[in-house]
């Protein structure tokens, strides 16, 4: 698993490319927590380059979203394909976040 | 999840399998007949291996069958206390005789409450009406059960849409209803069926479960789950598996 973090507009675009499961998620999320501590709290996350999540990775989005909604911050999505999109859908999760078609139009919504 | 549940311990004729250590545990009255597959531990609480996995069936007095097969998000102790809290819930809020999706409701509602953690649980039950064959359903983001009508193909039973249990204290449930007649069968299982790897990390995928459980010819449910392991087994190749596998079989027989 890979993050890169850029910041674009007002949002932190983390781009994650590999395997978001009971190992890296836990680095997905300090790397999230990072950037919250930091004082961001949009959160535009890419996963186009994500092959597999596990239900550990799930809950690392869930803990990520309960701290940014706490923060009255937002957590949106791009580039759910194959079984991302499906475990995202299946799980619900789909229903937590707010997911864009591309990067740019979530980064554009961030404001 | 009255008998089955504690019985699964005490069931004549549990067959350890040493190659797979898993044990299968047969439960069964004369209108309808179980077959579960489950990690061993789950049967034998070891604090430290204790697994992830929710499962339970229970029948009141042989007219109502309430099943459910769960998955904790995460390993290790907290996981397995939190499954536990699940499957006390589970228990005391399934025999008060609400829908399935009052039943996932309130049960979230509780899971919610101090989930500092933000662990979860997807979930999916059924209440089967024994005289009747009606089996209503409801879903917590879990895998889409598979319905074999008798003669049929096997398909994936639509699921109501459905948030994992513990996310969102305000999580909606919704419960489908379906009409079961005597032989179809229904096959529950936990993502660590179709999410098994070989070495090339290839899933085994619901495809490939339609066509194992296709394929079966008898209608046994302790030989479907044992036919499901075996094809899973055969896919991961020795590989460790990440998640742990459990599958339900249930067949309804009743004249």
């Amino acid at each position: 698993m890979d993050c890169q973090v850029n910041k674009s507009g007002s949002a932190m675009v983390i781009r994650v490319s590999g395997r978001l499961d009971a190992v890296t998620a836990q680095d997905f999320e300090k790397q999230c927590t990072e950037i919250l501590n930091g004082g961001e709290n949009n959160l535009v996350v890419d996963l186009s380059g994500v092959e597999y999540i596990s239900s550990a990775g799930l809950r690392s989005f869930l803990v990520v979203g309960k701290k940014l909604k706490a923060a009255n911050g937002t957590l949106s999505l791009s580039g759910l394909q194959g079984m991302v999109r499906e475990v995202f859908e299946m799980s619900g999760f789909a229903t937590l976040f707010p997911e864009y078609p591309s990067v740019e139009e979530a980064i554009e919504a961030a404001g | 999840m009255t008998g089955g549940e504690t019985g699964f311990a005490a069931v004549s004729g549990i067959e350890k399998n040493r190659r797979t250590l898993l044990a299968y545990a047969p439960v069964a009255s004369s209108d309808w007949s179980v077959g579960v597959v489950i990690p061993e531990h789950e049967l034998f609480a070891d604090i430290k291996t204790l697994n992830h996995t929710v499962l339970g069936i229970g029948a009141a007095g042989f007219a109502i069958l309430f099943f459910s097969v769960g998955d904790v998000s995460d390993k290790g102790v907290p996981a397995a206390l939190f499954m536990a809290v699940t499957k006390t819930l589970m228990k005391g809020i399934a025999e008060r005789g609400l829908t399935p999706s009052q039943v996932l409701s309130r049960v979230n509602a509780e899971l919610c409450q101090n989930n500092d953690s933000a662990m979860f649980v997807t979930l999916a039950c059924g209440v089967l009406d024994i005289s009747t064959g009606e089996l209503q359903y409801s879903n917590a983001g879990h895998n889409p059960p598979v319905l074999i009508k008798k003669d049929k193909p096997p398909e994936m039973l639509p699921m109501p849409p459905g948030l994992v249990l513990g996310a969102m204290e305000d999580a909606v449930f919704k419960t489908n209803s379906i009409d079961l007649k005597t032989g179809d069968r229904l096959v529950l299982y936990t993502d660590g069926v179709t999410e098994a790897m070989d070495e090339n990390k290839n899933l085994f995928s619901e495809n490939r479960l339609l066509e194992i459980i296709s394929g079966m010819k008898a209608p046994d449910p302790e030989l479907m789950v044992k036919d499901i392991m075996n094809a899973v087994e055969a896919h991961a190749s020795g590989m460790p598996q990440s998640d742990d596998i459990t599958v339900m079989a249930l067949y309804y027989k009743k004249k």
